[in-house]
């Protein structure tokens, strides 16, 4: 799991490096991508869970994106825009965005939301 | 997070290997049939152990005629079966969701191997491409997480739909189906699940579902009624089974397989014969010898035959009167549509359930009463032409009708059904029973179904009445002309016995545990001969609806050595002469016959056409003169089972050339029903 965050004394570069992390864990052929915005205890348990169904899977990517900075302008909106509850979005191979998830989702909804967006 | 990329696909190949070899189907294992025979004899080789008879369902099997049938029953596979029977006309959509659900589970429990390879497939593929791994493992991704994501989401819906059932709220039960995975997709450590888990919760699954099945059916009510007949030349008789009637069975008799002595039955047919050759005269040829024995055993039966052709033409007569009223009954689909049209009414009524039922077996049981009553008429129409004919004219005229009503009707059992009294005794029933239960509704809706005049219900009296006039005058015709006619056609025990006696105090058990019996052949009420069927029929129910069943049939065999003394005319032929001679003939003759195990199912040659038989053969001889005692005696062979006996011996009181030769021909023999 990609954890960006952005630190005060080098929000610039913080901000700069972390969109390119995104952009390269986005756009990359072999890979299905989670894409976790906002911070918080639940968040937190959150991607635990998401962590958990990750990890044995080496094409599977998490990237939490920690503060809202990091996006590109207008790049949430076209991750998030109709789920303005979720907490998570799980991208196909091609980099569009299949399912969302809100805080509250169990590892069976994390799991079924990577096999969706793997599958057929 | 992730400790190295390629570590989880090395770590996981290996155990992938472990655990595919060791998931299997978790399905009862339903191959040896819902219904389990084993005959135990009480000679032979399986005498101690008993013989499994070969798992097949509506077959026919030989069983030793002595012996004692246990039938036992898997009532898991018993569901199964009734599942699938009622795939049709489903009792109830609960049913068919459990029915549903639990194939489902099956299918994913299957299909948990082939997703473990295809998971490995695919780590193989990524690990081969690395980073940059290509369309190969693209397209084996697709595969294997479109394959885990069904397994996945079938169960979940199977817990979710069980817990839903319950006290759940929707939410509160798919919260709680998911939760249930947690220990599939977070026990495997570095895993990507831990499958034994998984198909433990697929197992528990199906067992749980399973049993709501088994719930519902205890409850809304899969039910048996089992029937057992013995089908013999000389009629059809109920057979006791413990549960499933009140039949008490009779003192126990053996049929021995050595016969010492002369029967009763062969006994009458040494007089008949002896009666026949001061009759018959001496023929040349072998040609000549054949046509006068069948000629004889034409003559023996002839009062038999004609027989039949009165009583059908006094049993036509009420039937054919009571015409309009079982037109009604009997035209096209018209009582099957019209109670249809009642089905709602009746399903409001606690008994209208049982009027329902009635009328579907009326509908069934009266569909061929047309072509029944057109036999009766054509057998009736016979009676003056067979009036002064000689025997083999009127076995033909018979035969001819026969085939005409087979034609004419388009059904081969018609001609014989329509002649036995039980088809209609068990028309009559059935129609009682429903005016009884009619008497029983609520006045509104019984006045509707009575004064319906698009309905049948108002001429139920006069019907009634013709059926059962029908039944009184066929009383007493010859079940052995019958079973002769059944024989000559070809008809197999199944069209001859329709409308069987109903058994005592016939009892619809609950499917659930404890539904085996057993048959005691040597406990039967009746007598017990070679070739004779015990057929058992097992209808099964959904509430108050028939969903089907089968039908078994027992052919009772003498397995191992046996002996039979059987009588007859023969004719013989004296050495040095030329002319065959009739004389009343008893022969002992000695057969063996295998007995079954394994896969044979003890049938061999049904007629026993293929038996060979060796023995001794005493005759009446006529060569010195037609007054006095000669009698010859000597070996002899049978064939197509004792059909046809040849051999040879010495005339005991010739005063020379003593030897002779010997023929017999015993086709009809009605005594032995073969």
């Amino acid at each position: 799991m990609r954890v960006l965050s952005v630190r005060a004394a080098s929000r610039a570069a913080d901000i700069k490096s972390a969109r390119a992390i995104l952009a390269e864990t986005v756009g990359h052929p072999s890979k299905t991508v989670m894409i976790i915005r906002r911070v918080g205890p639940e968040i937190t348990r959150f991607a635990d869970k998401a962590g958990t169904r990750s990890d044995p899977f080496p094409w599977r990517e998490i990237v939490w994106v920690t503060d809202q900075r990091i996006f590109r302008p207008g790049q949430e909106d076209e991750l998030f825009g109709a789920h303005p509850d979720a907490c998570a979005v799980v991208l196909d191979l091609a980099g569009h965005p299949a399912t969302w998830l809100d805080p509250s989702a169990q590892l069976f909804d994390i799991e079924d939301a990577f096999l969706g967006a793997e599958g057929r | 997070m992730k400790a190295s990329l390629f570590g989880p696909a090395a770590l996981t190949a290996g155990w992938l290997v472990t655990v595919a070899g060791a998931l299997s189907a978790q399905n009862p294992d339903c191959a040896a049939g819902a219904v389990r025979y084993v005959e135990w004899a009480e000679r032979g080789p399986l005498a101690q152990s008993g013989r499994p008879l070969p798992a097949l369902q509506a077959t026919e099997y030989g069983v030793d005629i002595n012996s004692r049938i246990q039938i036992a029953v898997d009532t898991a596979c018993l569901i199964a079966y009734l599942d699938r029977q009622a795939a049709g006309p489903a009792p109830s959509a609960r049913s068919r969701a459990l029915r549903s659900r639990v194939d489902s589970l099956v299918a994913i429990l299957g299909a948990v191997p082939t997703a473990i390879e295809q998971l490995q497939q695919t780590f193989d593929a990524y690990a081969r491409g690395g980073a940059e791994a290509g369309p190969v493992f693209q397209e084996r991704l697709q595969t294997s997480s479109t394959t885990i994501r069904r397994i996945l989401r079938a169960l979940q819906a199977a817990i979710q739909a069980r817990l839903e059932a319950g006290d759940s709220t929707r939410a509160d039960a798919s919260r709680a189906a998911k939760a249930d995975f947690d220990a599939v997709l977070s026990g495997g450590g570095a895993l990507p699940y831990d499958w034994p888990v998984l198909r433990a919760l697929i197992n528990r699954e199906i067992e749980l579902t399973r049993a709501d099945l088994d719930q519902f059916h205890r409850t809304a009510g899969y039910a048996l009624e089992l029937r057992a007949h013995l089908l013999s030349g000389k009629g059809q008789y109920p057979v006791g089974l413990a549960g499933y009637n009140d039949e008490t069975p009779c003192a126990e008799t053996r049929v021995e397989p050595i016969e010492l002595e002369i029967s009763p039955e062969q006994a009458q047919l040494f007089q008949q014969a002896e009666s026949l050759e001061h009759r018959i005269g001496a023929v040349r040829g072998v040609g000549n010898v054949v046509v006068g024995s069948v000629s004889a055993d034409l003559d023996r039966i002839r009062p038999e035959l004609d027989t039949l052709a009165g009583r059908a033409a006094r049993a036509a007569a009420p039937v054919a009167a009571a015409g309009r009223s079982l037109v009604r009954w009997t035209r096209g689909d018209t009582l099957r549509l019209w109670t249809e049209g009642l089905s709602t009414a009746l399903s409001r009524d606690p008994k209208g359930a049982a009027v329902k039922a009635t009328l579907d077996s009326l509908a069934d049981g009266l569909a061929q009463a047309n072509a029944d009553l057109d036999a009766l008429r054509s057998f009736g129409s016979l009676k003056d032409q067979l009036a002064g004919v000689s025997a083999q004219t009127a076995m033909q005229a018979i035969l001819a009708r026969v085939e005409q009503i087979r034609r004419l009707t388009n059904d081969d059992a018609a001609p014989i059904r329509a002649l036995q009294p039980a088809t209609w005794v068990a028309r009559a029933a059935l129609v009682k029973r429903l005016a009884v239960q009619l008497g029983q509704l609520p006045p509104q809706l019984r006045d509707r179904i009575r004064s319906d005049p698009r309905g049948p219900v108002r001429d139920l009296e006069t019907l009634g009445r013709a059926l059962q006039q029908a039944a009184d005058s066929l009383a007493g015709v010859s079940q052995d002309a019958l079973g002769l006619l059944g024989r000559v056609l070809g008809l197999p025990p199944a069209l001859l016995a329709a409308n069987l006696p109903e058994p005592a105090g016939v009892r619809r058990r609950a499917v659930g545990a404890g539904l085996g019996t057993e048959i005691e052949l040597t406990r039967i009420c009746a007598a017990r001969r070679e070739n004779d069927v015990v057929q058992v029929e097992y209808r099964f129910f959904a509430g108050e609806q028939p969903i089907g069943g089968w039908t078994d049939r027992f052919r009772l065999r003498v397995f191992g050595l046996r002996s039979r003394v059987g009588a007859g005319l023969a004719f013989a032929i004296r050495q040095h002469t030329d002319t065959w001679r009739p004389g009343a003939a008893v022969s002992w003759i000695f057969t063996h016959r295998n007995w079954p195990r394994g896969p044979n199912r003890g049938l061999g040659d049904a007629a026993g056409l293929g038996q060979l038989g060796l023995g001794l053969t005493a005759v009446n001889l006529h060569f010195e003169s037609d007054e006095a005692i000669e009698l010859g005696i000597g070996p002899s062979l049978t064939f197509l089972g004792d059909r046809i006996v040849v051999g040879g011996g010495w005339n005991l009181q010739a005063h020379g050339n003593h030897l002779y030769g010997l023929l017999s021909i015993r086709l009809l023999d009605l005594a032995r029903g073969t």
